[in-house]
């Protein structure tokens, strides 16, 4: 597939290269300048940036169906390009709110801060578009090590330390079980590649492969804070500082979930009656799990840590689906977006309530958001709109959708049991969430305690404005985003049938871009 | 305006709702005790009654028995989603009853003193919400409607309730949670069924009724699922425990909402969806139906005779006079499902009235307990007239409007199930005796209590409350034949379509048993051939 020479190749990757230039930039100006400056904005322009080369690439159609670049060691599909809008868009977001709050967070070196946030996306972005397994290894790797750093950048604050060793310990405990099971591949097979992979692996049943599958889904399934692999989540989300929480629930566990889906459908999709068994009963041990512990949480942080993985759980659920012709993969897209939309919302509030209160170990308990509809309003509302979002209830319209489409695909695919039970926990998520609605709206505030008014920034109000938005309007309107998941799963699962589709779409008049240069 | 009529209709309140939001004259700063607020929600809901009663009540053709003002757009084309509206005769005297009580509703919300504004948004895209309901013919529409209505009621409880009020709020929206995610599974499978048989993807009720099929063991689930979210909402004893705590916490407003309208959504959705599309699970289940609406109507009256708070008595009179509106129906003739629609509109006009009444005592004294009222006439006069009209209308006297629904429905029943409509009966005798009781014990004798003596009788705004309710008693006591006929063409032709319906699936299952039969005879025939 590598007739696009090099220079198209490497224009497909212009964002991870933007992006790579930027985190050095970032670096060495922190380095120079030895005084406080506006890193955020900086980091936010390196973005934005990058968010407009992949854009000008996608509009221009250069990610083919099926389309693998560099040596077929990186797929430039619709599936990389759906990744890289939805990562840079939450690592703006991210940025955005890392640039009001980073004070408050008690995090000092802001260079490193940014740097590392630029270099973690870019490993999720490599790990969410490797067409081999050893590149998805690194992505995954490069990922982590950043963000291992990110979770202890709050230096003075010992749980955040806490957390970084934790989840390094784990991680990395984590990361050689996969390590092991893409030795096995190999050691089956002779190759890393995924689709040749498919085809070497396809009428092949033996016991070493089921282990070597077994392996690398545990890597996938730590990374995606599934029950049993789920035990650093809570600790690290919460020790971890706000703005890093909210970057691990949305960019980490979105590009894990489209590494999963890459490996599931690309490489051992012949496999599929063993893993799916699996994958049921963890799906339902990790709902069901998540939602039950969540019920007990005092700490809103920590709450949505456990909400979390039950959210994971659902997306376990369309993994058993067909991911075309049952519409499972579309709907784990389209799930993917609507929570990340969510809960990107959902932590950015925490924060603010958080700041009041600098630096407490219990700042972002429950308690703290009692009355907040009256202090402020705004926040409150948009918070009441997440919170009922994620548990699926009108007007927070996405989350009803998401879950729309992944109980819809199970039932179409035969697991009328499994729907039920994920609605059944659904019902059970609706108690905790609409807990903190209870303390921000009808808990009347005490006497003539001075509550603290956490200050709202313009930047983290626009973001609170667009993701209360977004979670209306993307579910008055599912059917754009909808659409576009199911042919960007196409592109990937089954690039073949796509051909006269993206014909059609190239006889439509578009702007001209021409990717020879002089 | 009027090809696009019902979406008005639906979507005026919600944007008052916003404008109420975003204006700045409803700030705190310049109508600090949103009196503005109330003038422009009250105009709002009073125009969207207008609307509804000049353009969709006048123009409306009773003796069509399809949708009619129909509206189809596609909404979510890839699922066969689409923006599908109508109003029939089942329907359009719930539409007018919402509709009617919403400004009678933002009237009473003069006992709101704090946070008006947003009560009034509240009630608005409840408003919203329940239109939408009654009027969505796409079983998806109708579900992201069905849920719209949870979380607006959630805040007005929550908010502007009583003492348990997170309590009841939380216990009311989960306990609806869990029955209407259930229903959304069998909704989809009903629809995947559909896709499977005909090839082709839509969640429009109409193809689904006429062209989906379902095995007995099918149909027994399904309707199940749709039971339990209904039955949880009407509420159907055992599930009715929620009822007595929303109703009790809730303020008046809310109160007089949740009786009149939203209980009926129930009812309301198993008649327009879980009876159409598994009409023999609805046959196999009635009988227990009937029977649980005739426990829920004697229990409701027991309970409520025992209550010492007059809230909670009328909340339990609800349950018992709910009893009604489902053995009517599920007897399923035409004279007991037109009175079991009748007494659904009754029951909305009674008891939002009875509510609204004990608002009225409440606001004064700040108790509901029947022991701190007493020889209240003397005092009040003018609020026991309308008390006592109120009583006599919730326990069906002749000429009042409770009395046409009751007759309907305990004649039509009583062909199916005549022991249980003769135990129904009890329920009338012990619902005149505890509102009797309520009333002699309230209204009647000395005033023992004395701040009693200083109660002063129902003001202007209130008396404009009462007064269309008071219309509308004798209106439909005394002259109820426009609403029986627009209601009973539609209910015949509907019941008829059920019975169709349920005779063809049968028809079917047995002729594939026999071809079943007839394919394991058939190897032995060969044989004994050769």
């Amino acid at each position: 597939m590598s007739q696009l020479g090099m220079i198209n190749e490497i224009w497909l990757v212009s964002p991870l290269l933007i992006l790579t230039a930027g985190a050095v930039a970032v670096l060495l100006i922190d380095v120079f300048l030895q005084r406080a400056w506006p890193g955020g904005l900086f980091t936010g322009f390196v973005l934005v940036a990058a968010m407009y080369t992949s854009n000008y690439l996608f509009l221009g159609e250069k990610f083919l169906p099926g389309q693998r670049i560099f040596h077929n060691l990186l797929y430039a599909d619709r599936l990389s390009a759906f990744a890289l809008g939805l990562f840079l868009c939450a690592s703006i977001f991210v940025v955005l709110l890392a640039h009001e709050k980073l004070k408050q967070e008690k995090v000092e070196a802001a260079g490193e801060y940014y740097s590392l946030l630029l270099m973690t996306t870019i490993g999720a972005i490599i790990f969410a578009s490797a067409g081999e397994l050893i590149t998805m290894f690194l992505g995954l790797e490069t990922m982590s090590m950043a963000l291992y750093c990110l979770c202890g950048s709050a230096l003075t604050v010992r749980a955040s330390s806490e957390s970084a060793l934790k989840y390094f310990l784990l991680g990395s405990f984590s990361s050689a079980f996969m390590l092991y099971g893409i030795a096995l591949l190999y050691g089956l097979t002779g190759t890393t590649l995924i689709p040749e992979l498919a085809a070497k692996l396809a009428g092949m049943d033996s016991t070493v492969l089921y282990i070597a599958i077994g392996l690398v889904l545990i890597g996938f399934l730590f990374k995606i804070s599934a029950v049993p692999f789920h035990f650093w989540a809570p600790d690290v989300y919460q020790g971890a500082p706000t703005t890093i929480t909210a970057y691990m629930a949305t960019v980490i566990k979105a590009s894990a979930v489209i590494a999963l889906l890459r490996f599931i459908w690309g490489a051992v999709p012949g496999q599929a009656a063993s893993w799916t068994g699996a994958m049921w009963t963890l799906a339902v041990i990790t709902m069901t799990v998540g939602n039950l512990i969540a019920l007990r949480q005092r700490s809103v942080k920590r709450m949505l840590a456990y909400s979390s993985i039950a959210h994971a759980g659902y997306m376990m659920v369309a993994m058993q689906v067909d991911p075309v012709l049952q519409g499972g993969g579309a709907a784990i897209l389209y799930y993917l977006v609507a929570y990340t939309a969510m809960s990107l919302g959902a932590f950015a509030v925490v924060l603010v309530v958080a700041s009041a209160n600098p630096g407490e170990p219990d700042a972002d308990e429950i308690t703290r958001f009692n009355a907040l509809a009256q202090s402020r309003p705004f926040l409150a509302a948009t918070m009441a709109l997440f919170m009922l979002g994620l548990a699926g209830i009108p007007p927070g319209m996405a989350g009803l959708l998401g879950k729309f489409y992944i109980f819809s695909s199970a039932v179409q695919a035969g697991f009328v049991g499994l729907a039920i039970i994920g609605v059944l926990n659904s019902a059970i998520s609706a108690y905790y969430y609409l807990r903190v609605i209870v303390a921000m709206y009808f808990i009347e505030p005490q006497g003539d305690e001075v509550v603290e008014k956490p200050e709202l920034g313009v930047g983290i109000a626009g973001i609170l404005a667009l993701c209360s938005i977004g979670v209306v309007a993307l579910g008055v309107f599912p059917s754009a985003l909808h659409d576009s998941a199911r042919v960007t799963v196409q592109s990937f699962v089954n690039p073949t049938s796509l051909e006269i589709t993206v014909e059609q779409m190239k006889a439509q008049p578009r702007p001209e871009f021409n990717l020879s240069l002089p | 305006m009027s090809e696009h009529l019902l979406s008005v209709l639906i979507f005026l309140p919600l944007l008052g709702a916003v404008l109420l939001y975003i204006l700045p004259f409803f700030s705190a700063k310049s109508d600090g005790h949103g009196d503005i607020a109330r003038w422009f929600a009250f105009g709002i809901t009073t125009l969207t009654f207008v609307i509804s009663l000049l353009k969709l009540l006048f123009e409306f053709d009773g003796t069509n028995v399809n949708p009619q003002f129909i509206e189809d757009i596609p909404w979510i084309a890839q699922y066969g989603i689409s923006y599908n509206l109508g109003v029939d005769g089942i329907s359009i005297y719930l539409v007018l009853l919402t509709t009617f009580l919403m400004p009678i509703i933002v009237l009473a919300s003069h006992s709101v003193h704090s946070r008006v504004r947003a009560y009034l948004a509240n009630m608005l895209v409840l408003e919203t919400a329940m239109l939408g309901t009654l009027l969505a013919l796409d079983v998806f529409l109708f579900y992201v409607f069905w849920e719209l209505m949870l979380a607006p009621m959630y805040f007005i409880i929550g908010i502007w309730g009583g003492r348990r009020k997170i309590y009841a709020t939380l216990k009311f929206v989960l306990y609806t949670v869990v029955g209407s995610l259930l229903m959304l599974v069998a909704i989809i499978y009903v629809v995947w069924q559909h896709q499977q048989q005909t090839g082709e993807l839509t969640f429009l009720l109409s193809s689904l009724v006429s062209n989906t099929t379902f095995t007995m063991t099918e149909e027994l689930w399904l309707f199940a699922a749709f039971a339990l979210a209904f039955g949880i909402k009407v509420p159907i004893f055992p599930f009715h425990t929620w009822l007595p705590d929303a109703h009790v916490e809730a303020p008046t407003g809310g109160s007089v909402v949740l009786a009149g309208v939203l209980l009926k959504m129930g009812l309301y959705g198993f008649i327009r969806f879980a009876y159409p599309l598994f009409p023999r699970g609805a046959e196999e289940f009635a009988p227990y139906l009937a029977a649980l609406a005739v426990i829920g109507i004697i229990y409701g009256a027991l309970v409520a005779w025992a209550q010492e708070d007059i809230k909670k008595l009328v909340a339990y009179s609800s349950v018992s006079h709910l009893g009604y509106c489902v053995l009517g129906f599920v007897a399923f003739n035409t004279i007991s499902a037109t009175g079991s629609i009748v007494q659904m509109i009754n029951h909305g006009i009674s008891t939002g009235a009875l509510f609204l009444l004990v608002g009225v005592l409440y606001d004064r004294r700040h108790t509901r307990a029947i022991s701190e009222y007493g020889g209240l006439a003397s005092q009040v006069p003018v609020f026991a007239f309308l008390f006592l009209v109120f009583t006599l209308s919730s326990i069906a006297l002749p000429l009042t409007n409770g009395f046409v629904g009751e007759f309907l429905i305990l004649l039509g029943s009583f062909e199916r199930f005549p022991l249980l409509t003769l135990a129904a009966l009890s329920g009338v005798i012990l619902g005149a005796v505890y509102m009797l009781t309520l009333y002699m014990r309230t209204m009647f004798g000395e005033i023992d209590v004395e701040k009693n003596g200083k109660l002063k009788d129902v003001n202007a705004i209130e008396l404009a409350a009462f007064a269309p309710l008071f219309v509308v008693v004798f209106w439909i006591g005394i002259y109820p034949k426009p609403l029986i006929d627009a209601i009973e063409p539609t209910v015949a032709s509907y019941i008829e379509q059920v019975d169709q319906r349920s005779q063809r699936l049968l028809a079917l299952e047995e002729q594939a048993l026999s071809s079943r039969i007839a394919l394991s005879y058939l190897p032995s025939s060969a044989a004994g051939g050769q």
